[in-house]
């Protein structure tokens, strides 16, 4: 449980830092994953791909894991679902 | 809504749009293979950069079905996600890094007889995407620096004075720095 005696400041960046891309976001992505009882990184990426098609994902530098993949997909379904807001560059 | 209202955003937004004839380029490209990009250039989300820290780049593509098309035209959707606060150098050779992993993966396409979008091996091309975007960002580099495009850069002054009134469903009667064709492309 949060400790309601933080600072407003601290406790904005308490809750920016608890979630990976935003409440809803966090939630809507493990409501998804515990729906088809996804718990691997490969289970995710693979009920991501279901939900959005085959997606390449190419990370330059040559650090293309997994790990990449599924923050990359993470982002590509919540801005598909509107959850996150895409910034151009 | 007046087009007043309209002028400076997006100005600003063209100003802001990096590599923005490479991207149109690309686009022809796979128009020409009958195929439609839909391309764009966004910011990493914080949560990608904590998983690939060293990273400058990373592109996301798929192949969507066009079922609103009355046609065979298959439609790549693409986006290149810049790290953040990168320089506008740095984020112009990673947009070129990019396109060349859009164009093998479209050589792919066409190799597996327009069947599969698939992943091509992730670190295999690698070095041969930082060739391709350095040597592209050092032909625009040459362009820009030679003057070359110098005419296509700037507009006939006739155009902006206060007496022109455009109407562009005349075309006889637009000025003849308008009508005159031209023959010559960049290289």
């Amino acid at each position: 449980m949060r400790n309601v005696s933080m600072t407003s400041h601290s406790l904005m960046k308490s809750t920016s830092d608890d979630y990976r891309f935003s409440k809803a976001g966090d939630s809507a992505l493990n409501e998804l994953y515990s729906a088809v009882g996804s718990e691997t990184t490969e289970q995710k990426i693979n009920i991501l791909q279901k939900e959005l098609g085959e997606i390449q994902v190419y990370a330059a530098g040559g650090y293309g894991d997994d790990c990449v993949k599924l923050a990359c997909l993470e982002y590509e379904w919540l801005a598909a679902k509107g959850l996150v807001a895409l910034e151009f560059a | 809504m007046t087009p007043e209202d309209f002028l400076s955003p997006i100005f600003r937004a063209s100003c802001d749009s990096l590599m923005a004839h490479t991207i149109c380029g690309v686009q022809k490209h796979f128009l020409r293979e009958n195929m439609l990009l839909q391309l764009s250039v966004l910011l990493a989300h914080p949560e990608m950069m904590r998983k690939a820290p060293h990273n400058s780049c990373f592109l996301v593509t798929s192949m969507k079905p066009t079922t609103d098309l009355p046609d065979t035209r298959k439609r790549v959707i693409a986006s290149i996600y810049l790290r953040k606060g990168i320089n506008h150098h740095l984020s112009r050779l990673c947009i070129a890094h990019e396109v060349y992993h859009l164009l093998l993966a479209l050589e792919a396409f066409k190799a597996s007889k327009r069947d599969r979008w698939a992943q091509l091996d992730r670190t295999k091309f690698e070095s041969e995407c930082n060739q391709f975007s350095q040597k592209l960002c050092e032909k625009h580099h040459h362009f820009h620096k030679s003057g070359a495009n110098k005419h296509k850069l700037e507009f006939p002054e006739e155009i902006f004075k206060e007496d022109f009134v455009l109407d562009l469903s005349d075309f006889e009667n637009l000025p003849e720095c308008l009508r005159e064709t031209e023959t010559t492309s960049a290289t």
